[in-house]
């Protein structure tokens, strides 16, 4: 019976918009098992992506962006275990799914592609060979059939002359040649949903440019949906519809893109935006986040960002805040914030 | 040729058609087959107590030009001549041997983009900033602990950290360590290679605000290479944006980021996705790929992906020239450029 509420609650909590989560993901936990005791990396991270949308997830090093997409595909490798929630793909459950049908999902319905291309393609093998792979593990297509599956994906991806470039090793492809190929590889069975780990933070700015333009359009013509994690809020402001900000394995802030960027609630989130110098305004100061961010085996009591912000009460540093909603699509997780931002005065 | 500060005062390092170049051998006894042009005739100043930086994409020789200038790595030809007081007579690094070369590193310090590679593990901190002391046999040993805990504590360290291992410390405080050895020796210019672009942005503004502070308080001049560039107008004074080994623009800070007069640094300066989701701009993507920078074929480097191009720049490598006061460029275009719109603040 409870079962049963939780799952109606969900729903309707879900269907916010009117629409069907692609993805819905509910009280994540993933948590390392270390020698020196449990890092909570994920620590109750619930979220959706919609279909066709794309989601920016923001956040510095160590803040759970990345292991909360390897948990979505189930590639969380030991000491790291997911030790709860739940993950909907598509109206699938994922967490419960045995690795023989997880392998079906991944590529299929769920693709990602990570920050470095050079350490993600296999060195001996021809770009081609690794697509077509790719292709024939998920579709009943011949060899030539999904040699030309393969060729049509590069030609998407802009990758000039393809039929000649498939038989090219990686060694043989510049960096944004490479971060290409990846992208055809991860695109080559039409994946609903596309995780995108830092995709051109190895990349120069033209480069980027480029890639994220590829992105953007191959989103629109395959009508997929993409979450993309990255430390760069140039990036998630021009490409995101959504924002997710985390900060030590927590959600601390989820608004549309323009919300988050011309009224975040979230002191974590003013604090990045104070710290980060902007193009065109020289004669701005820079005002630092004091601090670092916590050991994730030593996590303070209360909020995790109390230590180190300039608001904090009382209340912080005993009580953990839950997301709050505090406008349309807005929540927060934060005591002492309100919804015009008379925190901050 | 070389680009003089406005103010008259004698820069306190400048840099007169240094080049690096690197053999490409066939085969490991083989004589060169090519050289990579990595540094190709780069010329500028630096004054004292400025910010000079210098901007590129990746391979395009700024962090050679960078080790060259303080020869850790030997120059191919060209000549850096530093000036430690300012009415003595400038010492060229180029020149300098033995004693006197390791004499000079006193003043010349450098600090290294990856915090975790640039610090010995087997070191204590204390060891790794008082080496400095040690190797040009500085002070006695009570003096050089007092040293070592006075810079620590300048660059916001905990003195009494100072016996761990660079293990014990997060990204932020290690490359505070690596200030701290570059500091300790009290130089007078330091080169700060990607210092930030290993850190997250919380951290990164702490990093660039302490830079930023002991400049004020000890009178620092920086070389401050990196890619990211809003980070560089943010701390430099004036800029200098590399393409293929050549400077191509060099100019007051704020101008060069407002108003470009290189195709090229246009290019870059409009690719930066701006964090401000109501202005949507899609970047205007190059076309083409790096050229190799191995024996480049006359003419200008960028003439093969640059919307300007016109048959002239195929031929002939276009010289820095000064289209306005301070403010060089290295394009036939360059008053064309400017005309274009300004880029906007964000």
């Amino acid at each position: 019976m409870s079962s049963e509420q939780a799952t109606a609650e969900k729903t309707v909590e879900a269907q916010q918009d009117g629409i069907r989560p692609l993805l819905a993901v509910r009280d994540l936990r993933t948590h390392f098992f270390t020698e020196r005791g449990v890092a909570r990396a994920v620590d109750g991270v619930s979220f959706e992506v919609f279909p066709g949308e794309t989601l920016g997830v923001v956040g510095e090093s160590g803040c759970g962006k990345s292991v909360t997409a390897l948990s979505i595909l189930r590639l969380v490798t030991p000491p790291g275990r997911i030790t709860g929630g739940t993950i909907t793909l598509d109206g699938q459950e994922l967490t419960a799914l045995l690795e023989s049908e997880m392998r079906r999902v991944r590529g299929r319905k769920a693709a990602m592609i990570f920050q470095e291309p050079q350490s993600s393609l296999n060195p001996v093998f021809s770009i081609g060979f690794q697509i077509t792979e790719a292709i024939r593990l998920h579709q009943k297509v011949t060899r030539t059939e999904a040699e030309e599956l393969a060729i049509e994906m590069l030609g998407r991806v802009a990758i000039p002359d393809p039929a000649k470039r498939i038989g090219e090793y990686p060694h043989q492809l510049s960096g944004g040649m490479k971060q290409r190929a990846m992208i055809a590889m991860a695109l080559s069975c039409r994946p609903s949903l596309l995780i995108a780990d830092e995709p051109t933070t190895a990349l120069d700015v033209t480069i980027q440019a480029q890639i994220l333009n590829l992105l953007q359009e191959l989103r629109e013509q395959l009508g997929m949906s993409v979450m993309l994690i990255t430390h760069n809020l140039g990036i998630v402001a021009q490409i995101a519809r959504r924002v997710m900000v985390m900060y030590a394995g927590k959600v601390v802030e989820t608004a549309s893109t323009e919300s988050v960027f011309h009224k975040p609630l979230h002191p974590y989130t003013v604090g990045l935006f104070r710290s980060l110098p902007k193009l065109g305004r020289k004669s701005q100061k820079l005002a630092p986040i004091p601090g670092e961010v916590p050991n994730p085996l030593d996590a303070p009591p209360g909020c995790r960002f109390q230590p180190r912000c300039g608001l904090c009460v009382e209340r912080c540093r005993a009580e953990e805040p839950k997301l709050r909603i505090l406008g349309e699509g807005h929540s927060v997780a934060c005591h002492v914030a309100q919804s015009d931002g008379a925190h901050f005065a | 040729m070389v680009m003089q500060l406005k103010q008259d005062k004698p820069p306190l390092i400048k840099v007169e058609n240094l080049c690096k170049f690197f053999p490409v051998r066939r085969g490991f006894f083989g004589a060169p087959a090519g050289y990579v042009h990595a540094v190709d005739c780069v010329s500028f100043t630096v004054g004292r107590g400025e910010t000079v930086g210098l901007v590129g994409e990746s391979g395009c020789g700024k962090t050679t030009a960078g080790r060259t200038l303080l020869r850790l790595l030997e120059p191919t030809a060209g000549r850096v001549l530093f000036r430690p007081k300012e009415d003595a007579d400038p010492v060229d690094i180029t020149a300098a041997q033995g004693e006197e070369l390791r004499r000079l590193r006193r003043n010349l310090q450098i600090v290294f983009q990856d915090p975790i590679g640039s610090l010995n593990p087997r070191m204590t901190v204390r060891e790794i900033v008082g080496e400095g002391l040690a190797a040009h046999s500085i002070g006695s040993r009570s003096e050089r602990e007092d040293r070592i805990v006075d810079v620590l504590k300048l660059v916001g360290l905990v003195p009494e950290h100072r016996f761990r291992y660079p293990h014990e410390f997060s990204g932020g405080q290690r490359q505070r360590i690596g200030i701290a050895r570059a500091l300790i020796l009290d130089p007078q210019f330091i080169v700060c290679d990607e210092p930030v672009s290993a850190l997250d942005v919380s951290i990164q503004a702490q990093i660039i605000s302490l830079l930023e502070s002991l400049q004020e308080e000890l009178g620092l001049a920086y070389l401050f290479i990196a890619h990211d560039l809003a980070v560089v107008e943010h701390i430099s004074n004036r800029i200098a944006v590399m393409y293929l080994g050549k400077i191509v623009e060099m100019g007051p800070a704020e101008e060069v980021c407002r108003v470009p007069l290189h195709p090229y640094s246009r290019t870059l300066l409009e690719s930066v996705p701006v964090p401000d989701p109501r202005r949507k701009v899609k970047a205007a993507s190059l076309t083409g790929g790096v050229p190799t920078p191995i024996d480049p074929p006359p003419g200008c480097r960028f003439a093969g992906r640059c919307p300007l191009c016109l048959e002239e720049c195929g031929q002939m490598t276009p010289p820095l020239r000064e289209v306005h006061p301070g403010h060089w460029s290295a394009c036939v275009r360059a008053e064309e450029t400017e005309k274009v719109r300004a880029i906007p603040a964000y």
